[in-house]
């Protein structure tokens, strides 16, 4: 096999059927798909933000982190992924360089699967939102 | 018998030439595709309606000379035989976002040996997971990877592709296997979701929404012509100028679509 997918329709489903039963979280796949475009350090940083509220909005962010770095790990890109605390800001810090740090060539590759990947999303969420 | 030609079709905006939607397929404006590859073709007929449209403007006497007369009801042998004849144009790369290129042109096998009879390229059609010695791609681990929105393929090897483009000139492009150049089409197609307004105010009509694709700008596409010479003295001249003309393919110049660089060759 040459050509291979990274299949987002199938991991965005997943994600989007674990959370369905949560109205307001579900709609974070919008706010995704908007923060996308940003760069790869905001749409993890988002979580950071959320994690003051109490329900699961920062864990669908970080679920879909999670996804996306297994998908980018597949084509052969390894994307940062430490475990970050809100108060922990030197690892905020750390986490940061390193997304920064990645070549350019990759993070072009990283945020066009991204923005693929939140546009999956958005068409499961439109599908399975109560 | 026949003199062969050939035309060249360069998409100068997204080109839809396909079926209206009808109730088979909802609201989705699909364009029409080769049977066995699913890429995108313009069938002779739509190719052949333009050229006859454009020569009938300027002399509707010699348009059926070219292109034959119709029948005309009550009168018989009305009807003469058009003596240039047009085939389906197939396409010969097709461009495709690549994270960070920003376009890679892709073919596979089966078209370029299409292209390769109608325009007599010299040369072995290249393998599947060919890329063209000016290509960008990921090293890593001894493999060169080429990344695209939806998956990412591997290049096998490398080799030069100034031959298969019809301008000569060499683009960023790759040769995937027939199998998997239907699937890679479908994610370079121009999609988009548009509305009707309603003619009073600025609201979407009722029942005016619609799905469309299209090819992308910059499709290379081929299609082959015959052209029957039966009065020596008489050529063929579809275009004012020259061979080469900027026309409109396809039923969609209303919501920007259509705008193509046609040349010919061997007329």
């Amino acid at each position: 096999m040459t050509w291979q997918s990274y299949q987002l329709d199938r991991k965005a489903q997943k994600l989007v059927l674990n959370y369905r039963d949560d109205k307001d979280v579900l709609n974070q796949a919008h706010k995704m798909r908007m923060t996308a475009p940003y760069g790869l350090e905001r749409f993890w940083g988002e979580r950071l933000r959320l994690s003051r509220e109490r329900n699961n909005k920062a864990k669908y962010w970080g679920d879909t982190w999670q996804a996306f770095v297994e998908i980018m790990a597949v084509a052969g890109v390894a994307i940062p992924n430490d475990s970050v605390g809100e108060r922990e800001t030197t690892k905020v810090q750390a986490m940061a360089t390193k997304l920064w740090a990645l070549p350019l060539e990759d993070q072009k590759v990283a945020l066009a699967v991204l923005t693929q990947f939140c546009d999956c999303l958005v068409w499961w969420t439109q599908r399975y939102k109560p | 018998m026949y003199q062969k030609a050939y035309g060249l079709i360069e998409t100068l905006a997204p080109l839809h030439v396909g079926a209206t939607a009808g109730e088979e397929s909802g609201n989705l404006n699909l364009i029409f595709r080769d049977q066995f590859t699913r890429t995108g073709i313009v069938p002779g007929s739509s190719i052949r309606g333009r050229f006859r449209s454009e020569m009938y403007h300027a002399d509707a006497n010699e348009t059926n000379y070219w292109y034959g007369h119709e029948s005309v009801t009550g009168q018989e042998n009305s009807t003469t035989e058009s003596l240039v004849k047009f085939e389906y144009a197939s396409i010969v790369w097709l461009p495709v976002f690549c994270p960070g290129q920003p376009i890679v042109w892709v073919s596979c096998p089966r078209l370029l040996k299409r292209y390769k009879r109608i325009a007599g390229v010299e040369g072995a059609v290249p393998d599947p997971y060919t890329g063209s010695s000016n290509l960008q791609g990921r090293e890593s681990g001894g493999q060169r990877t080429l990344f695209f929105n939806l998956g990412f393929l591997t290049i096998h090897k490398v080799q030069d592709f100034t031959g298969w483009f019809p301008d000569g000139i060499q683009q960023p492009a790759v040769v995937v296997d027939d199998s998997d150049i239907g699937m890679i089409h479908d994610m370079a197609l121009y999609r988009q979701s548009r509305v009707a307004l309603n003619k009073e105010e600025k609201k979407v009509s009722e029942g005016a929404f619609f799905n469309t694709e299209a090819l992308p700008e910059g499709t290379l596409m081929v299609f082959p012509i015959a052209l029957r010479k039966e009065d020596k003295g008489a050529t063929w001249n579809p275009f004012d100028d020259g061979k080469e003309a900027e026309l409109y393919l396809g039923g969609l110049e209303s919501i920007g679509f259509g705008h193509c660089r046609i040349t010919l060759r061997g007329i």
